[in-house]
């Protein structure tokens, strides 16, 4: 069986446990996407009437006032650059073998799957907890595998730390290890900014391309419940 | 090439965690999990059984040259049975995961504890945990426990065989040849294909990695 323990944060768990919600329901099968492919990494829906597979908040997430360096070497901020459009966030590095590769192709194939048009709505963001080594060509040639079009940000770690930090994701500096390798954080969730800037819905860790493909036309449509 | 020291006792301390990890994954309900277990029992059931005893070889098929998904490695070493191996292309050119089922049929619980490649990189058994929204890796220093009659998965977000350094680029199409050391079983050897960048794509489909990638299809959108 495939191990999985990234239950969200504690701060999402406490808000959608103060909805009353089962936090343990089991999700086989009762997603609301068709096709049966679906199943919510993290299922608290309870009420019949929830429309996401991702974990909706009831009080969204604010998108990071954060500048940054993309992977084409530029200042980047986060509002700015991404205004206006559904934002895809995730913390995670490059020098990662299983869970960052796995989110990335989960999300390209994603937007893959999508029509052309929803997708040309969407932005990727990758925010690296680890940009000593991640530089922007570092990103550029990582990321760009997935999709050129992905964002990939480098720079302060202490500014990093501070934006995941207000998203509920407890990065920690690189750590240094006997052998001479790094124990380095990501983020075990990515967080669905709307086209308002509105950080609702969260998808940790085993969210399917299902899930996102169900959940991304909705938000685009506006629709938020 | 990475060595653990051998566990003195292996149920207990990678078992107990995976335990620990298997009620959370029931409680969560994640039909991908079981799904990925289902694909790789039932490629399992059709492995070759090789020879009994040591460093038995790899029993993978080449495809026919259709449609067919590439098919994912397997091996067999006594009691132990390897189902479901693959290496998703990696966007790094320093770092891989391999996964794998590891299922030991016989009646005493053994323990995977080093493993080697060709081409040659180090080796680790890496497992993820999780604070406060973020996750980082542990060795899994005491090897990784194979219960009698039961199994273990090395899968995308949960355990895996890290290899670092790999003296030649893992693309797809390729192959890595893995050597596992198991406490009991001695060695078993496995052909692992390099499978596409996007392969370990959490579909939540039965259909497992290496198989049509499902974002091709059209009708997707709006489930």
């Amino acid at each position: 069986m495939r191990t999985f323990r990234h239950r969200p944060t504690p701060r999402v768990l406490g808000a959608l446990l103060a909805l009353g919600a089962a936090a343990t329901a089991a999700a086989c099968g009762t997603s609301s996407s068709a096709g049966g492919s679906g199943s919510s990494g993290f299922v608290v829906n309870s009420a019949p009437s929830s429309l996401f597979d991702g974990a909706q908040l009831p009080h969204p997430f604010a998108k990071p006032n954060l500048t940054l360096t993309d992977s084409a070497g530029a200042s980047f901020n986060l509002r700015a650059g991404t205004a206006g459009r559904l934002t895809l966030v995730y913390f995670g590095y490059t020098h990662c073998p299983d869970v960052c590769p796995t989110t990335m192709a989960t999300l390209a194939s994603a937007l893959r799957a999508l029509p052309a048009a929803e997708a040309a709505k969407v932005d990727v963001v990758f925010v690296s907890t680890d940009p000593a080594r991640d530089t922007p060509a570092v990103l550029h040639s990582w990321l760009g595998q997935y999709d050129p079009a992905f964002i990939g940000l480098t720079g302060s770690f202490p500014s990093i730390q501070k934006a995941a930090s207000s998203l509920g994701i407890d990065i920690e500096p690189p750590v240094k290890t006997a052998g001479g390798g790094y124990t380095i954080t990501h983020g075990a969730e990515v967080i669905a900014f709307d086209t308002k800037g509105n950080g609702s819905i969260v998808y940790t860790d085993g969210a399917t391309v299902g899930q996102f493909t169900h959940d991304i036309p909705l938000i685009l449509a506006g629709r938020d419940a | 090439m990475s060595r653990f020291p051998l566990p003195e006792n292996a149920g207990p301390l990678s078992h107990g965690r995976h335990t620990a990890v298997a009620t959370t994954a029931a409680a969560v309900g994640v039909c991908a999990a079981v799904a990925l277990t289902a694909a790789a029992c039932s490629a399992g059931s059709t492995a070759s059984s090789g020879p009994a005893g040591l460093a038995g070889p790899a029993g993978q098929a080449n495809p026919p040259a259709s449609a067919s998904p590439s098919p994912l490695g397997s091996a067999a070493s006594g009691p132990i049975r390897i189902t479901g191996a693959y290496l998703p292309q990696p966007a790094s050119p320093d770092l891989a995961a391999v996964y794998f089922t590891v299922a030991d049929t016989g009646d005493q619980s053994d323990a995977l504890v080093s493993a080697t490649s060709v081409p040659a990189a180090q080796a680790a058994l890496m497992s993820e945990s999780t604070t406060g929204g973020a996750e980082s890796m542990t060795t899994l220093t005491g090897g990784l426990a194979v219960p009698a009659h039961g199994q273990v998965a090395l899968a995308p977000d949960g355990y895996h065989l890290m290899l670092t350094d790999p003296a030649s680029p893992l693309e797809q199409g390729g192959t890595v040849t893995l050597t596992l050391h198991f406490v009991r079983a001695g060695t078993v050897t496995i052909k692992v294909p390099v499978t596409s960048l996007l392969s370990d794509a959490v579909t939540g489909s039965t259909a497992g990695p290496g198989a049509s990638p499902m974002p091709d299809m059209p009708g997707m959108t709006g489930m």
